[in-house]
């Protein structure tokens, strides 16, 4: 039987504590792929936010630093001023990135910090229990909220030479590519890279899993997939 | 700046403690703009543009600033912060992670007014947020300094417990310490004692590190163990300076810039025949318990002055309990004391 | 009167161990008694042991947490470590045979009674509904009454019970419990064990693997197989869930059920 896993995976970490089919497992699968086929295991560290992401803390084979609820890209932003020759990488969920730590993820775009962000929005915080977060999108009273479009507000705000994109985890094959983009405009632009990836969260959405794609497309009517460029020099 | 060791500097204490962290090694800073803080971030910048060995980032707010150093030393760099009383409270965040993740942060915190905004210039009001701020038990390691000297002394040797012990530092000053400048003589020497390495070990083996437990037991296990540490050397940290207690009957306790002019007190009171000494601690957390029993056991008399509302005598108290020892306590929130008020208080 | 009862229920995260110690509290309350309970959990949802703590009598009961129980609920081989920590030699313990021997909870057994609620559940409905066995059994011993413990069944899993099918199912699932006599030292063996291993399905110059150790049985291969040859059988995984199976004879070899797999589970190939 040809292998399972990523070879950057922590072997005897698995099974994984993510619930069954959450989103996070699968996406970790994809940057899994893409570390080892950029060979960067050995040259990267990550740091994992709160909620939970929190549960990659020893999922990979790879150095790890679990943070503060949002400030795992101020913590990516300091490793990479102390070790400028490996990759930074911040995992987080949208609560931690759009919410608690978006003051800090918008002046690491602005400053170019050249850290890769990684974003997973599942549409809500997970971990305490299906809570509303910045990427619901129903309001309490339940009306439309029109989303957060992460990517795109960061697109607007980034330099020229950002890497910026959005993958879900309903396409695992470009979600790889997008990762292999993310990591490699860090090496080569040493530049600021942001990757959304749109997630399921069957537990809290209460879905199963036909319903969690279901819901998952209808995501990814609204949201836009592959890279996000917004050129507004004039503005 | 003058940097030449041979010649007396006309420095500030924020200039000192600048001074202090290259001599420690220091290569990074994170930091945000407050008085009475902000020469610090300044006189680095300035320094940074000499060296190009040296960095800065001026990042969005304190809780980046804390949390930028806390990445900085995961990757093996000696890296430090400075703030001052609001700036202090939101680096909390990044301290406690620090203690659970014994992280070497390093902090100067110029002690300003509070609570609140409050004033921009003097305090000591920063002492229990710096020795028992955040949510854990108070594993910090905390100095006050008492003259420029000092600062620039004590935040080198702050570099140095933070890299060997792996318990958070600050250094804290009491506000007019950053500001005032004084013509002093500073022993200039590099600290290589201890050397700074990844903590991230980009090792065969993946280093993984959390701060996020799942059960009491767990969690329990991890602090003990830390408390172990902190216990056995608690002993090599605390540091206090004993002056001229011996056979004083009139014992004053104080710290920072009050046991400053505390001192200058205590050398007129000398001068009248009056049996006065002081004792100071240099570490606030952990305290020079040992040397502070001895001190007052002599003393008929014990007077305890602070610019805080009992945050220095709750733990003078705490290691004298059972001792039957009379302390008349004397606090000023946010002002502070002249040598010549603390003669009129005494006589 | 009653005696003040201490009760300890451990699973694993998504067993439902909470759902029934929380319906077990209040079917108790409702029925006059005084009750504290406290779960105990990770920061994980799932797949780590979770703990629940009952607390019944007729006094106020100030404390939620205890030494030693009085009864001992073990739902998952893999939450046995966490159970013994409060069982003693009087403890009276229950666990689900057919999940596990009687040896690693209680040495010398004194009450120690079997209930093979996973191969009851899965016999009769679906090994999901293992946890109401559990919750109607307990219910009985601590003499609370069936349609009592019904009616809190229901609006507790409200959401979950929609379609009249599930409804039935869950009812019928905790009067076989409720009714169920248990073992006495008389165990049925502990040989509806899960599925160890690498399940291999084989045939037609293919072979699938499936990892049942890493398998959560969230369903995405059967949701995302393109030709309909995946489906949940009866075949109970480490989880106590039940695990997919795949149509050998009739599967492309796409890989998709691989690809999307979040646990790395599931895999097929050509035979080499």
């Amino acid at each position: 039987m040809d292998k399972l896993f990523p070879k950057s995976y922590k072997q005897e970490t698995k099974p994984h504590l993510f619930c069954p089919g959450c989103g996070h497992a699968a996406i970790l699968k994809q940057l899994g792929e893409a570390i080892d086929e950029l060979g960067v295991q050995k040259n990267m560290a990550l740091g994992i936010d709160i909620g939970c992401s929190l549960l990659a803390w020893n999922f990979f084979d790879i150095d790890t630093a679990q943070t503060h609820h949002g400030r795992t890209a101020s913590v990516m932003v300091g490793y990479k001023m102390a070790r400028p020759e490996r990759l930074a990488v911040a995992y987080m969920g949208d609560g931690g990135a759009y919410a608690i730590g978006l003051q800090s993820l918008l002046h690491a775009v602005l400053r170019n910090e050249p850290i890769t962000v990684i974003v997973v929005n599942n549409e809500n915080y997970s971990m305490t229990g299906g809570q509303k977060s910045p990427t619901t999108r129903k309001s309490a009273e339940g009306g439309d909220l029109r989303g957060f479009k992460g990517p795109e507000m960061i697109s607007h705000l980034a330099a020229k030479n950002a890497w910026v994109g959005r993958g879900s985890v309903g396409n695992p094959r470009q979600l790889r590519v997008l990762f292999k983009k993310a990591l490699a405009n860090q090496m080569e632009n040493k530049s600021f890279s942001f990757l959304e990836v749109l997630s399921i969260c069957p537990v809290n959405w209460k879905t199963d899993a036909a319903a969690s794609f279901e819901r998952l497309k209808e995501m990814e009517k609204i949201y836009s997939l592959g890279e996000i460029k917004i050129d507004d020099e004039k503005n | 700046m003058k940097t030449n060791k041979s010649k007396k500097l006309f420095i500030s204490g924020n200039e000192a403690a600048v001074l202090g962290a290259l001599d420690a090694g220091a290569r990074l800073m994170f930091g945000y703009p407050i008085t009475p803080a902000s020469e610090i971030l300044g006189t680095w910048i300035k320094e940074a543009q000499k060296n190009k060995g040296l960095q800065f980032l001026q990042t969005e707010d304190e809780i980046a600033a804390g949390f930028g150093v806390l990445g900085a030393v995961l990757g093996g760099v000696k890296a430090f912060t400075a703030s001052a009383g609001p700036g202090h409270i939101l680096m909390q965040d990044s301290l406690s992670m620090a203690e659970n993740m014994r992280l070497p942060f390093v902090g100067v915190m110029m002690q300003r007014g509070g609570p609140s905004t409050g004033t921009v210039n003097f305090s000591q009001q920063e002492v229990s947020l710096a020795a028992f701020g955040g949510n854990g038990d108070g594993l910090r390691i905390v100095y006050s300094a008492s003259s420029i000297e000092e600062m620039y002394e004590l935040v080198k040797k702050g570099f140095d417990s933070a890299w060997r012990w792996k318990f958070p530092t600050l250094i804290l000053g009491d506000g007019y310490l950053g500001k005032m400048k004084a013509d002093i003589l500073l022993n200039r020497k590099k600290s290589a004692t201890i050397k700074s390495s990844p903590i991230l070990k980009e090792g065969i083996i993946s280093t993984n590190l959390r701060n996020c437990y799942s059960s009491e037991r767990s969690l329990g296990e991890a602090l003990r163990a830390n408390i172990a540490d902190w216990n056995k050397t608690k002993v090599k940290i605390a540091e206090s300076e004993t002056f001229m207690a011996a056979g004083a009957e009139i014992l004053i306790l104080a710290h920072g810039l009050v046991a400053a002019a505390a001192k200058e007190a205590v050398l007129e009171l000398r001068q009248k025949n009056m049996k006065i000494g002081l004792w100071r601690p240099i570490t606030l957390n952990p305290l020079d318990t040992q040397s502070l029993k001895r001190a007052v056991a002599g003393a008929r008399r014990v007077y305890l002055f602070e610019s805080s509302l009992n945050q220095f005598a709750r733990i003078i108290k705490y290691e004298l309990f059972g001792a039957e020892i009379d302390i008349k306590e004397i606090t000023k929130p946010a002002e502070g004391f002249t040598p010549e008020e603390i003669i009129g208080l005494i006589k | 009167m009653m005696k003040k009862t201490k009760i300890i229920i451990v699973g694993m995260g998504g067993q439902g161990v909470q759902t029934i110690a929380k319906i077990l509290a209040l079917t108790a309350a409702q029925k006059g008694l005084e009750v504290s309970y406290i779960p105990q959990f990770g920061v994980e949802q799932r797949g780590t042991p979770s703990v629940a703590f009952i607390t019944l009598d007729s006094k106020k009961v100030n404390y939620p947490l205890f030494d030693i129980a009085d009864w001992a609920v073990v739902l998952h081989p893999r939450a046995i470590a966490e159970a013994v920590k409060y069982v003693d030699k009087k403890t009276k313990t229950i666990f689900d045979s057919s999940l596990m021997g009687v040896e690693k909870i209680n040495k010398k057994p004194v009450d120690i009674f079997g209930l093979p609620a996973v191969k009851l559940a899965t016999e009769n409905f679906s090994s999901r509904l293992a946890n109401l066995i559990v919750l109607g059994q307990v219910s009985r011993i601590l003499e609370l009454p069936f349609e009592l413990a019904w009616k809190n069944t229901a609006e507790t899993l409200e959401k979950k019970l929609k379609n009249e099918t599930a409804r039935k199912a869950s009812r019928d699932a905790l009067l076989l419990g409720y009714e169920n006599l248990l073992e006495k030292k008389s165990f049925s063996k502990p040989d509806y064990r899960p599925k160890a291993g690498t399940i291999i399905f084989d045939g037609d110059g293919k072979q699938g693997f499936l990892i049942s150790e890493h398998c959560k049985s969230c369903g995405i291969c059967v949701a995302k197989c393109p030709i309909g040859a995946i489906k949940m059988g009866h075949n109970t995984g480490v989880f106590a869930s039940p695990l997919p199976e795949i149509d050998i004879a009739k599967c492309s070899v796409c890989g998709t059920c691989s690809l999307f797999c979040p646990d790395g589970a599931i895999k097929t190939e050509r035979k080499k």
